[in-house]
């Protein structure tokens, strides 16, 4: 078995809405390996966000534990958790959240920026990126002057320039047509698979199922079934 | 019509602003700090006139007409002929002097620094008072009767004070006070005068004298100051007028006794608008404070709009229902700008008094008068403010299209780049506004009022505005070239938004070039006046009753002490000088004297055009006098005009030798050698001294002979001294000022915070884009609180320049036209960089509760789908 990277144990989220609690998971034990290609499924409201968010260290469990790359996130202050969403975790969202003023080449640059990497290193990488997800001489444009494919691809080059373990996309194509959201699809399983990072999405569709190496389904906050 | 948006007011604006308190009470605070600057100023600005007509009323009491001679007095032999003139029915010889009353000291100490701060000013009267009982009404305490007042009266030491002046003092009935005027006297207090009638002028700082009492104790034996007359028919006045005037000497006028008010009023004129332009400032910057809030709200609430528009609701009801929100927010703002304006007042009633008392007149002024009008006036202005800068997002909202939710969340988001063609159209709006403001400064006064020199000042402030987008813009691209982590990041946020920003940056720079003007314009004139000082005072020492420390109080000493002076080894030179209230040409004039002699040899005036000793001896050799520049502008002469002045023995032409720069008077003087005003208007008092010592004497050896010499009313003054009480009197009169100007910093920085807040709540998302992307929450704080900082250092750069050009057209302009005052333009670098970075760092700090709220947001929410 491959390197695991990073680990859910009996990890549990309840938050409130509007004063009533609402229990997102439901104690999920759940291991992502690297290279491996994982698809979580399940309705909306299932709790798949929460989960990509818990692996992700943008939020914390209620109970339970999340570790990441062996090293448990109870207990870490927002500095090392920040350090850990910099370095070692890439995030793909529906929306694709680029920052509207900044070029694409800037968005595809920030991580690294983040890191305190000097700007002719972060925009050598960001340059790599951005050719190896076909957007070579875009770099330029400011996201509105993009395709909604075109945005996704700045996201998925953002994601991978500071060389994650671990890459999560939530709904990656839910915002694009088919024919676009495939290729997307496509060019996410080929560059994690390239760089060895473990890729999780969460999703309603089927594509990404046959691409995938291994899913998991999620039904009121519970892994429900896993199939090989 | 019936409105549907008025329910969706409660619910929708109401529970909107109520979920961000922190910018709701801000915008709030905003607009109630510049409704209660302005209405503080309002109310003291009439209370402070208000009772200045008071007591000039209560000091008229029934008098129709009277008869004045200004400081020179009136010869008291025209009294039997006034009373006998016909359509006269009654007559009263009245002798006024403000004086300092004070409890009597241990021994015979002397005030030595300027104002005296043991003793009240206050106002004596000498009267007749059998015949005065008709005019102005008397009621002692202890209800004496008119004859028990005369006898008591009668005691040649006797005098009656006020019930407030005898708790002021620490006195009663039976005890001695001191009063000062032309010399130090005692007198017993035979009598407390109930405010009423006369005891209620200048809020009751009043003392009463028999008028023989009065003439001996103030040196004016055989004169009068005016003759009140009451008249049989009021409605034949001007016939009666004209009779008495026929009666008259050169140099004495008849007129209603109004007119000294009126007088006065017309000086103050100018400073009540300056203050009044001053206090509307911080209301203006307010009004960017709401049109920034309404802005956000709107932004953040399209998909509300978008969805009402899709249910129906007209364009015109969405307009409505901002333009009701931004007139609420106004409304509450500006009823608890009223409460913090009257707390204001009186503070604000303190300064302005200090000021006209050290410029203008002796004025007593407690109480501030609540005017239902004033009250009213200051709550439409706010919530019409409110309204008018909530117009145009109202309108911004009902534009949004219908079919705009289902787009809310598209990819670009809302804002974006800056729109080069908008910051172009500012831009050129920007210079032409500043094209405009300086063509308008060059052109003269109307009816008196620098009016186009306001209107280039606002246009001045109007390019300020406009130019702020594109220097947020040209700021933010400029900075994102720059190395380092949070400056990009802040440089990115200040870009983010140019519209809003570009607002604040409008407000904050706004009120920084005014600030800025301020600084640069008082800083300018205070080193101008105190190199003037510097030039124009040169004798050691000077002299002068301790009441001439009451402004227009009159008080003299008679000449023959100069020769007490002069007789004190080490004293080279003496210069005794004169002032006189004078009437010409319908309005009262100061006539001064110095000798010419003396002041060629040792003094120095700075001329307009000339050298001082040159001058001075002309004028002396064939007659001629000097006037100052601002006695020159009110009158419009220049250096070889003549002049006609009333004069005992008729009138006296006079050529103007010279034009001098002097700040001590507002008025100004006309200035002629002693000599000339004892043979023509045969005059033989002073009213200072300045004493030249010779180069070996001892100082402190001369001053206390001096002062064995002179009467203990007399105060001296070293050149120091004086030249230091000159700055203190200049600081006093700008105190006001920079508390106004601060005001409207304040509320400019409230404008930084609420726009950061709304910033920090639209980019809730993406802020949580760049937490999982991994920015510490410092990280996030350090943003925001950079974009603060650069807020406030681009506003201060604006600020400062605009301030500089500003400052121009207030002491070119404004200040010349209004006042007449020569002001050397200088940038005081040293405060002026001072301020702006106080007011920067300030803009800086303003970030810290948006930072705040932008690192503790939790990322899994903001970045969470819909």
């Amino acid at each position: 078995m491959a390197q695991e990277v990073a680990r859910l144990e009996k990890a549990a989220k309840t938050y409130l809405r509007g004063g009533a609690p609402i229990r997102a998971l439901a104690g999920v034990d759940l291991a992502v390996h690297a290279g491996e290609f994982l698809a979580v499924t399940g309705p909306s409201g299932s709790g798949k966000s929460t989960l990509l968010h818990l692996l992700g260290a943008m939020d914390t469990p209620s109970e339970g534990r999340v570790l990441i790359g062996g090293r448990d996130l109870a207990g870490l202050d927002d500095a090392a958790l920040s350090r850990i969403r910099r370095e070692e975790v890439g995030f793909v969202y529906q929306f694709f959240h680029l920052l509207p003023t900044m070029t694409a080449l800037e968005n595809a640059a920030l991580p690294l920026i983040l890191q305190g990497k000097p700007w002719g290193e972060a925009r050598a990488r960001a340059l790599e990126l951005l050719a190896r997800v076909g957007l070579a001489g875009r770099g330029e444009h400011l996201p509105r002057e993009l395709s909604g494919g075109e945005m996704q691809r700045v996201a998925l080059a953002r994601a991978l320039v500071p060389r994650p373990r671990l890459l999560l996309a939530d709904e990656p194509t839910g915002n694009l047509d088919s024919r676009i959201g495939r290729e997307v699809l496509e060019l996410l399983a080929a560059l994690t698979r390239e760089e060895g990072v473990a890729l999780v999405i969460a999703t309603h569709a089927q594509e990404p199922l046959a691409l995938a190496s291994r899913r998991v389904r999620l039904l009121d906050g519970r892994l429900a079934e896993e199939t090989a | 019509m019936s409105a549907p948006w008025l329910p969706l007011l409660r619910r929708l604006g109401w529970r909107r602003l109520r979920q961000e308190p922190f910018r709701l009470a801000l915008t709030v605070a905003g607009v109630a700090l510049g409704v209660a600057v302005y209405l503080a100023i309002q109310l003291a600005n009439t209370s402070a006139v208000r009772a200045f007509r008071n007591s000039l009323d209560a000091i008229a009491g029934k008098t129709h007409l009277h008869a004045a001679g200004g400081d020179a007095g009136i010869p008291e032999e025209l009294f039997p002929k006034l009373r006998a003139a016909e359509g006269v029915e009654k007559a009263a010889p009245v002798v006024q002097q403000t004086a300092w009353l004070r409890r009597p000291g241990p021994g015979e100490e002397r005030w030595t620094r300027g104002a005296p701060s043991q003793g009240r000013a206050a106002l004596v009267l000498g009267v007749d008072l059998l015949g005065d009982a008709a005019f102005r009404g008397y009621r002692a305490e202890g209800a004496l009767s008119l004859g028990e007042m005369l006898e008591r009266m009668a005691d040649p030491r006797g005098i009656f004070i006020t019930r407030a002046l005898a708790r002021e003092l620490g006195v009663g009935e039976g005890e001695w006070i001191e009063a000062e005027a032309a010399r130090r006297l005692r007198f017993r207090v035979r009598g407390i005068l109930q405010p009423a009638g006369l005891a209620e002028a200048m809020e009751g700082r009043v003392a009463l004298l028999d008028i023989g009492v009065a003439q001996e104790a103030f040196e004016r034996l055989g004169r009068l100051d005016r003759i009140d007359l009451i008249l049989k028919d009021p409605s034949r006045l001007e016939e009666v007028k004209k009779r008495v005037e026929a009666l008259l000497p050169p140099g004495v006028i008849a007129e209603r006794p109004v007119r000294r008010g009126e007088d006065v009023e017309k000086m103050l004129a100018s400073f009540r608008l300056n203050l009044t332009v001053l206090s509307v400032i911080a209301l203006l910057v307010g009004s960017f404070l709401i049109f920034n809030a309404m802005s956000a709200s709107v932004v953040r609430r399209r998909g509300e709009i978008a969805r009402l528009r899709a249910l129906g609701m007209t364009a015109r009801q969405v307009a409505l229902l901002f333009a009701a929100e931004a007139a609420l927010i106004g409304l509450a703002g500006s009823v608890l700008g009223l409460g913090l304006g009257i707390l204001l007042a009186r503070g604000a009633l303190r300064a302005t008094t200090l000021t006209i008392r050290n410029l203008y007149a002796f004025l007593e002024a407690g109480r501030v008068d609540l005017d239902p009008l004033l009250l009213g006036a200051a709550l439409a202005a706010g919530t019409g403010v409110a309204l008018l800068s909530g117009l145009g997002p109202a309108l911004a909202a009902a534009r949004v299209a219908p079919a705009e939710g289902a787009r809310e969340l598209g990819a670009g988001g809302v804002g974006g780049a800056p729109n080069s063609r908008f910051i172009g159209r500012t831009l050129e709006g920007a210079l032409l506004a500043s094209a405009a403001a300086f063509a308008l400064a060059r052109l003269p006064a109307w009816g008196g009022v620098p009016l186009a020199g306001y209107l280039a000042a606002a246009l001045a402030v109007a390019a300020v505005a406009l130019a702020s987008p594109a220097l947020a813009a040209g700021g933010a691209a400029l900075l994102r070239r720059l190395p380092g982590r949070a400056l990009w990041l802040a440089a990115h946020g200040l870009g983010r938004n140019p519209g809003r920003n570009a607002v604040t940056i409008a407000s904050l720079a706004t009120a920084m070039a005014m600030l800025a003007s301020l600084v640069i314009m008082v800083e300018s004139f205070r080193r101008t006046v105190a190199v003037w000082t510097e030039q124009t005072l040169r004798a050691d020492l000077y002299a002068a009753p301790a009441s001439r420390f009451i402004k227009g109080s009159g008080a003299s000493f008679a000449e023959e002490a100069l020769d007490r002076v002069r007789g004190i080894q080490g004293v080279a030179a003496v210069d005794g000088f004169r002032s006189l209230r004078v009437p010409w040409r319908g309005e009262w004039i100061s006539l001064s004297a110095g000798d010419f002699g003396v002041l060629a040899e040792r003094g120095r005036l700075l001329f307009t055009e000339g050298d001082s000793a040159g001058i001075v001896r002309r004028a002396r050799e064939r007659g001629e006098a000097l006037v100052t520049e601002t006695f020159a502008l009110r009158f419009g002469l220049k250096r070889g005009d003549s002049v006609r002045l009333p004069a005992p023995g008729g009138e006296t032409a006079l050529r103007v030798a010279g034009v001098y720069y002097d700040y001590t008077t507002e008025g100004g003087h006309i200035v002629v050698d002693r000599e000339m005003l004892r043979r023509v208007w045969g005059d033989r008092r002073l009213t200072s001294m300045a004493v030249y010592l010779a180069p070996e004497a001892d100082r402190a050896r001369v001053s206390r002979e001096m002062e064995r010499a002179l009467d203990p009313s007399m105060v001296l003054i070293s050149n120091a001294g004086l030249r230091r009480r000159v700055l203190e009197v200049f600081d006093q009169t700008f105190a006001i000022t920079y508390a106004l100007e601060g005001v409207a910093v304040l509320v400019a920085l409230l404008g930084v915070a609420t726009a950061l807040s709304s910033n920090v709540l639209e980019r809730r998302r993406e802020i949580g884009v760049l937490r999982s992307l991994g920015l510490t929450r410092r990280g996030v704080a350090g943003a925001v609180m950079g974009e603060a900082g650069l807020l406030g250092l681009l506003s201060a750069l604006l600020g400062g320049a605009a301030g500089a050009a500003l400052a121009a057209i207030l002491i070119f302009v404004i200040n010349k036209q209004s006042f007449g005052w020569t002001i050397r333009y200088g940038l005081p670098w040293a405060p002026l960089a001072g301020y702006l970075a106080v007011a920067a760092a300030a803009a800086f700090a303003a970030g810290a509760v948006p930072a705040r709220a932008a690192a503790r947001a939790p990322i899994a929410q903001a970045v969470r789908e819909e």
